[in-house]
């Protein structure tokens, strides 16, 4: 099921900060927050890209790390809303590759960051038939972080 | 039997069960009982060549079975295997 979004701005000023500190290489790591509809990103972590391959092109987040992220998430009682990455000098939408690896059920954040900047991220989901489609990621401007 | 530790996203498609019981064998043998028994499982676990996907790691206890035999590595009565997603991806 395709969800709205709700994310504070601080949240996604980290996401960017994270990205651009890594830039030109792809960030990644796990978004938490609360169910509902619209579900809620309040919290991120970065993890190290452990990709064997390029990290312009490629980021990998390992099985351990996938375990702490689902045990954070129970032990705080938070819902592990997603992940998200970057994508140097590339729009955010989902390359083959993405698509390839995805999980479904969870949401999948894309900032694209061109010449150091973040410029926009965007949400995506996988569909039953496995395809991704686009949720809408709305910025909670009256929260207070 | 062995049992398969189901990972929080795939659990919609395990009737929310955590873990599921299946016939021992080899590893890719167990998996496939599992999505035998839970065919909306199968495309999400494996490709369009019918090979697991890069994201699916496999747990034996706490051995990665690429240290073991990989997916021909054999699965006795009461092991427990998980399921543990390496998220990745890229351009």
């Amino acid at each position: 099921m395709i969800m709205d979004i709700e994310i504070k701005p601080s949240v996604l000023k980290a996401i960017h900060d994270i990205a651009e500190k890594t830039y030109p290489y792809e960030c990644c790591g796990f978004i938490f927050g609360e169910a509902g509809q619209p579900l809620r990103a309040e919290e991120v972590r970065e993890v190290v890209n452990n990709s064997n391959e390029n990290h312009k092109v490629h980021y990998t987040i390992p099985p351990l790390e996938f375990m702490r992220a689902e045990r954070y998430a129970l032990e705080n009682n938070k819902l592990l809303v997603g992940v998200f990455h970057s994508h140097p000098d590339h729009p955010p939408r989902p390359s083959a590759r993405d698509l390839e690896d995805a999980l479904p059920e969870l949401s999948y954040f894309i900032t694209s960051v061109h010449q150091g900047q973040a410029l926009d991220t965007r949400s995506w989901r996988l569909s039953e038939q496995r395809v991704f489609q686009e949720e809408t990621l709305k910025i909670n401007y009256h929260s207070n972080n | 039997m062995a049992k398969i530790i189901i990972p929080t996203p795939l659990r919609k498609f395990t009737s929310n069960q955590a873990a599921v019981a299946v016939q021992e064998g080899t590893v890719l043998e167990s998996i496939r009982d599992l999505t035998q028994q839970f065919p909306d499982l199968d495309k999400h676990l494996f490709n369009e060549d019918q090979k697991l996907r890069g994201f699916v790691r496999i747990f034996i206890g706490e051995n990665d079975i690429e240290d073991l035999e990989g997916q021909e590595t054999r699965v006795n009565p009461g092991d427990t295997i998980s399921i543990i997603p390496a998220i990745a991806g890229g351009l």
